[in-house]
């Protein structure tokens, strides 16, 4: 068994890897039903003002997996980045406060990963992977402590977020994604895509490395918290956490998105909706009963065909 | 006789590029069969499908008359093929030892095989600790204990220096004494006639023809190059004053390096490789901090400066790694635009044409392109588009035709506006080319030299 | 406070025996050239069919499940060249996924568990440290390690660069799932959703701070375990939140890989990193 590099990219085994996908779905969701009525119901079961909230959010953070993995930077603590993104957010007075101290609070929390990779090289998937491990505990501190609402006695809860409009939701997702189709056509996107194939070529591009670094993983993590600050304030009730119900998903689904969009900014916003579409399905099998972390299983897998995509999009593979 | 090895009608296709198109080549026992082109003629190629790196797209592999299709290394390893790469099957933070394990051999026959060949095998170093010529007497010493009948040379002689290239071409020929098959691949004629009883001639991926015994240089020389390449020696007719200089460079491996360049000269820095050329240039350049010594340009201080300043005064680099100077993974046009801030496309169109780049479209990844075109690419850029003042360049021409290379000092005298410094491993290119010599050993400039030059007194410096 | 210390001591002992045979299952696979992200999802998925079948056949089923599920990664990642580092997220979270699932009946349900002293633990924990050394030692063990700092020689030595990776996989599939058994069945007897994360993952940094050395590795897993234990000393002693104290092994770890980090740029020790460590290897590929 061999790969090959193809002649020619085939986007078109992009849409087989989709396919791919669909199909795995399709089969993890009826073999965790075994019904083919409870299955049926899981896949079909839509609510579109739920479904286009859940697609803007994987949106923006599907963003930040571009901005990251087309440097060749592999940023996957986007779950934890949302939800110091979320808490930032309930600690605001009004919607736009939120996505600031969001996009403040991220950069934080991004920047010990970003100045370990800079000074020690350090891993940054590591190190940003387990720093999302951390903020769940973290998250659960504040909702105990400083962020606890004092008046709803007896239930450990944070304090609400303020509320923001989907119009709203939907204009800042269009505005980030117009500004990250524009970063890419300017000379800081082109060092930023120079990165990808290391450090000394940013360098004989006569930029400096460590700063593109700095500021790509910045960037990611940014737009990761300002997912959460947006998942949480666009919810219709609820725009809280308690200790059960802090981490929301959204860093991986966004992830998958970014692969099964091919890293490309405008694919990933399309596929963003399958994602957000597989978020419902699982929803929906919540509500059947089967425990929240099935949902991983469902958007992992979609991601596996995502990077498949990817591979196949290059390579040609041959039995001999 | 039977041919040990028998191939007929090789063809190997890449994206982008025909590498073999229909290529015959035998080889019998106690033969050393040399395999002659240019650079870029498809002979590394033909070698790598021997020895299962690349599977033929068409095409018939025979050992001792029977039909095989050779799938892997450790397949051709069992066919009894072996090869002697410019990449070595070492592995550097193993010892010799350890690597001799890795690939089955015993150890005990190896040594003694050493032995037989003049050599005493180091068991208990780090491979990283040898030199290259050491490195590759283990290599043989492996093939040899292997029980190998067909050995593989690809361009053996490239880093070594010319006493030890006396030292192999002999072993070479005891090999087919011992009754082995060698294909010999080079691009040296005057090597490939000292060693070789057959010599099959290689050009743009086709057979010219198989030459005997007595070889004619000349007729050689045709069949490698279409035209008879006029190698014009073009030398500098005026020579001003010194616009870049180094004084006492020092870094991990260069030691003490004091370099001048005049406005329109052609300085060439001559060494065997692995004394320092590399980590040399990369100081000449600004690329990487000495840790020593100082850097003037125009009479100014520019030690210590980043990189991006000695862009900026105009200072080219061409580094021999490729990856440093041209991002794989992105297209052509997203390349040439580290460089070019408008009107790239246009500019890019040009440069192709110009200097005969071949690429399918600008979106093609770079890496799509076979070396030759990625080094022109980056001539088109650094030169072409930048117009420098000053050029630093490690071994720029290594794996090019002649006819690219030929270009290339085209496009040093044309575009370069104050002078140039190259490295090179040819003595005879640098008495072409430059308009002074220097010469470096062991991380130090040994000697300089100014025209006219001997070459023989130059060899003698190399090897001190 | 002599007290205290000893309890913390003994303690992180106990946990120190899953995070060893973890991070040396870590320590395989990054020589072997593959930065296994989803070793928590091998880890975890490994616990919950522990918890499922409960003692004795869980044993052998946790090491069954999770090592096919650690091979299935580096057939993809390597075979197939599917990105390193992005495929082992997925099967973090495919691997939590199945596991919530397998393992929710079992929720909150004791598990009986045999008394098990930390020092026995750790001991055999040490004896599987030192087999691993005499392993990569071996002729297997030398291919790994050209597998991880030059693969193309390897391949050109007629040895199987993707067969190596695999049995690597193997291996550390056999360790990682080790652990995940152990902790469910012999460390904390129960089985909670949240229980077993985060082992894996710091089985992965503890690797890079042992500096790919089965026999650092026994004293850099006593790193983690050290703070996991402080943290659950430190909660009945101290008024700090629960919740930040839980942080303390995370940032700990990751503060020592920094360090490390540091100081083996500075020396030699440069040289015992793997150096196609999360680089993939294609066979054709032409530079």
């Amino acid at each position: 068994m061999r790969l090959v590099q193809r002649q020619f990219p085939s986007p078109l085994h992009y849409a087989a890897a989709f396919l791919g996908s669909l199909a795995t779905v399709i089969l993890i969701v009826f073999t965790l039903t075994g019904d083919l009525a409870a299955a049926t119901r899981a896949l079909a079961t839509v609510d579109a003002g739920y479904l286009f909230r859940v697609f803007v959010v994987i949106g923006v953070v599907s963003l930040s997996g571009v901005v990251s993995y087309r440097a060749g930077l592999w940023n996957i603590g986007q779950e934890g980045q949302a939800i110091i993104g979320a808490l930032a957010a309930i600690s605001a007075d009004n919607t736009a406060e939120a996505v600031v101290l969001a996009a403040l609070a991220a950069a934080g929390w991004m920047l010990i990963p970003a100045a370990l990779r800079v000074t020690a090289e350090v891993n940054e998937a590591v190190t940003t992977f387990l720093m999302s491990l951390a903020a769940v505990s973290v998250a659960r501190y504040f909702v105990e402590g400083p962020l606890k609402d004092p008046a709803k006695k007896g239930f450990i809860v944070t304090m609400e977020a303020p509320y923001m409009e989907p119009a709203l939701a939907s204009m800042l997702f269009a505005g980030i994604l117009a500004g990250v189709v524009l970063l890419y056509r300017t000379r800081v996107g082109l060092t930023m895509r120079l990165l990808s194939s290391g450090e000394e070529i940013v360098k004989y591009a006569g930029r400096s490395p460590k700063s593109y670094i700095l500021i790509t993983l910045g960037l990611s993590g940014i737009l990761a918290g300002i997912g959460g600050a947006v998942e949480i304030t666009t919810r219709d009730a609820g725009r809280y956490m308690t200790l059960q119900q802090v981490s929301t998903g959204f860093g991986l689904y966004g992830i998958s998105a970014a692969w099964l969009g091919g890293l490309h900014p405008l694919g990933s916003v399309a596929a963003s909706l399958y994602i957000a579409w597989l978020y419902q399905v699982a929803v929906n099998l919540k509500v059947a009963g089967l425990p929240a972390l099935v949902a991983n299983a469902l958007v992992g897998a979609a991601m596996a065909w995502g990077l498949a995509g990817y591979m196949m999009y290059k390579y040609r593979l041959i039995w001999r | 006789m039977e041919p040990l090895l028998k191939a007929v009608g090789i063809r190997k296709v890449f994206p982008g590029v025909v590498a073999l198109d229909g290529v015959d080549f035998d080889v019998v026992r106690g033969e050393v069969h040399g395999l002659l082109g240019e650079n870029g003629a498809g002979k590394s190629t033909l070698i790598a499908i021997f020895y299962g790196v690349y599977m033929p797209d068409g095409g018939e592999i025979y050992i001792n008359g029977r039909r095989v299709f050779i799938k892997s290394p450790r397949h051709a390893a069992n066919l009894g093929i072996s090869v002697i790469s410019q990449h070595f099957a070492l592995v550097d933070t193993l010892t010799v030892d350890e690597n001799l394990k890795l690939s089955g051999v015993d150890v005990e026959t190896a040594v003694k095989i050493g032995r037989e060949l003049g050599t005493e095998l180091p068991l208990d170093k780090y491979v990283g600790e040898l030199t290259v010529g050491e490195r590759q007497r283990i290599e043989i010493v492996k093939a040899l204990a292997r029980n190998s009948e067909v050995l593989l040379m690809d361009e053996p002689t490239a880093l070594l220096s010319p006493k030890e290239v006396k030292a192999l071409l002999a072993t070479v020929k005891r090999l087919a004494e011992m009754g082995k098959a060698v294909v010999f691949v080079t691009h040296k004629i005057r090597e490939a006639v000292e060693v070789a009883d057959r010599i099959t001639v290689l050009r743009k991926g086709r057979k010219v023809g198989t030459y005997e015994k007595p070889f004619d240089e000349g007729a050689l020389l045709d069949a490698m190059f279409q035209v008879v390449v006029q190698r014009r020696v073009s030398k500098s007719s005026s020579i001003g004053d010194v616009i870049y200089r180094a004084e006492n460079l020092s870094g991990e491996r260069v030691r003490k390096a004091t370099i001048e360049a005049r406005r329109g000269e052609l300085v060439a820095i001559l060494g065997v490789a692995g004394n320092g050329q590399e980590e040399l240039m990369a100081l000449l350049s600004g690329f990487k901090k000495p840790r020593g010594g100082k850097l003037f340009i125009n009479g100014e201080d520019v030690t210590d400066k980043p990189f991006s300043e000695f862009l900026r005064r105009g200072v080219a680099y061409l580094p021999e790694d490729r990856g440093r100077a041209l991002a794989k993974e992105l297209s052509v046009l997203d390349n040439f635009k580290i460089r070019c801030i408008q009107g790239c496309m246009e500019k890019l169109a040009k440069a192709k044409e110009v200097l005969d780049i071949d690429f399918p479209s600008p979106s093609t990844r770079a890496a799509a392109l076979s070396g030759g075109n990625q080094q022109k690419l980056l001539l088109a850029r650094e030169l072409w588009l930048v117009e420098p003042y000053v050029l630093v360049a490690s071994y720029p021409t290594r794996g090019l035709d002649v006819d690219t290379a030929e270009r290339f000092y085209a496009l040093v005298k044309s575009a370069v506006k104050g002078g140039a410094v190259v490295s090179m491993e040819d003595v005879e290119e640098a008495v072409e080319r430059a308009d002074r010599i220097y010469v470096i050993s062991r991380g130090e400039i040994v000697a300089s030299f100014t025209p006219p030059f001997d070459v023989d007194e130059i060899a003698e410096a190399m090897t001190v | 406070m002599a007290v205290e210390v000893s309890s913390i001591a003994l303690e992180a002992l106990k946990s120190a025996a899953p995070m060893l045979l973890a991070t040396l299952g870590a320590v395989v696979g990054q020589r072997a050239g593959v930065l296994n992200l989803g070793l928590e999802g091998v880890v975890y998925l490994s616990a919950a069919v522990a918890a499922t079948l409960g003692p004795p056949w869980g044993y052998l089923a946790a090491v069954a499940v999770g090592t096919l599920f650690n091979l299935l990664y580096y057939v993809l990642s390597n075979d197939l060249a599917l990105n390193q580092i992005l495929l082992g997220f997925a099967f973090t979270m495919i691997g939590y996924g199945v596991g919530s699932q397998l393992a929710k009946g079992i929720v909150g349900k004791p598990i009986e568990k045999p008394v098990v002293y930390g020092v026995e633990a750790f001991a055999i924990a040490v004896v599987a440290a030192a087999a691993v050394y005499f392993f990569l030692r071996s002729k297997t063990g030398l291919a790994i390690k050209a597998s991880g700092d030059d693969p193309a020689s390897l391949d050109l030595m007629g040895v199987d660069v993707y067969n190596t990776r695999r049995v690597a996989g193997l291996v550390e599939g056999v360790l990682a799932s080790a652990a995940g058994a152990y902790l469910v069945l012999l460390y904390y007897g129960s089985w909670s959703e949240q229980l077993v994360m985060g082992w894996g993952s710091l089985a992965v940094i503890t690797a890079m701070i042992s500096l790919w050395s089965p026999l650092l590795a026994i004293a850099a897993s006593l790193v983690p375990s050290f703070f996991i234990s402080l943290a659950y000393v430190l909660q009945r002693l101290l008024q700090i939140s629960p919740h930040l104290l839980n942080v303390v092994p995370y940032a700990a770890s990751i503060a020592v890989l920094a360090a490390v980090q540091v100081v083996m740029r500075k020396t030699r020790l440069k040289a015992l990193a793997p150096r196609w460590l999360a680089k993939p290897y294609i066979r054709e590929e032409r530079t």
